[in-house]
């Protein structure tokens, strides 16, 4: 078990996220992979704009709104991902990596695409993410994920003015 | 100069009863929505967090209120974000 969590300025350009073990290492590298919309969470992450009112409006945002916000949702995964290519193992402190402060919007949109598509994919509701049900296995581990990329995104946000 | 500005008015107001609607889902932070009412509509803290309340705990806001064009471009933004939202005329 690695000392503690930490996120943290480096300088004014850069944060790091320090203190991770591998369980937690795990988990954030899993983020650009959790967020990419799969099956039914495809329908949560490009929702009809008319929930469902007006068929010929909804199919114009088909052809010519979504493929422009994929490309957005796209580019925010990447962008996680290039970053986690900089991790470095830090020995009993567990890993270590630099997060430009530049890139932290991505992050935060990409562990939002994540925590959404995990919650589908789980079929998870209110009443499991407020932790009122006890859920085991793949739901329960899934509960862990959303719930420490929440902790990750809150952190970000708090050192982030333009999203 | 009159005919104009008539015209101009009625083409206004025949285009103008469009909701932007924000819904309430169980995963967005309150912080980051918050955060995406004051980038988007361009909000103060204290109105963005009043709609963000009222989401929450309404199950729905609505954030803005105009022509269907604009209205469909905020739904875009917001659905850039991820926030639950839809357009919907209003009645």
């Amino acid at each position: 078990m690695s000392e503690q969590l930490v996120f943290r300025y480096k300088d004014d350009d850069t944060f790091i996220l320090s203190g991770m073990d591998d369980f937690l290492m795990g988990l954030v590298a899993e983020i650009p992979k959790a967020a990419v919309p799969r099956s039914d969470a495809s329908l949560r992450i490009f929702p009809s704009p008319t929930a469902g009112a007006d068929t010929e409006a909804d199919a114009e945002w088909e052809t010519f709104v979504k493929p422009d916000l994929d490309s957005q949702f796209a580019f925010n995964r990447n962008r996680v991902a290039i970053d986690l290519k900089g991790v470095r193992h830090k020995g009993k402190a567990g890993f270590e990596m630099e997060i430009p402060a530049a890139n932290l919007p991505a992050w935060i949109h990409a562990l939002n695409q994540a925590r959404l598509c995990l919650t589908v994919i789980h079929h998870l509701g209110e009443k499991e993410l407020e932790g009122s049900a006890r859920l085991h296995g793949p739901a329960g581990i899934a509960i862990f994920q959303i719930q420490f990329y929440g902790i990750l995104q809150e952190w970000m946000l708090a050192v982030t003015k333009d999203i | 100069m009159d005919v104009p500005e008539i015209e101009v008015r009625d083409s206004v107001s025949s285009d103008l009863p469009w909701n932007v609607v924000v819904h309430n889902d169980p995963v967005n932070l309150m912080s980051y929505v918050t955060k995406v009412f004051v980038k988007v509509f361009g909000f103060s803290t204290e109105r963005a967090n009043k709609h963000m309340l009222e989401v929450h705990h309404k199950g729905r806001s609505i954030v803005w209120s105009g022509a269907r064009e604009r209205a469909e471009f905020y739904v875009q933004q917001l659905h850039g974000y991820l926030l639950l939202s839809t357009i919907e005329k209003n009645s």
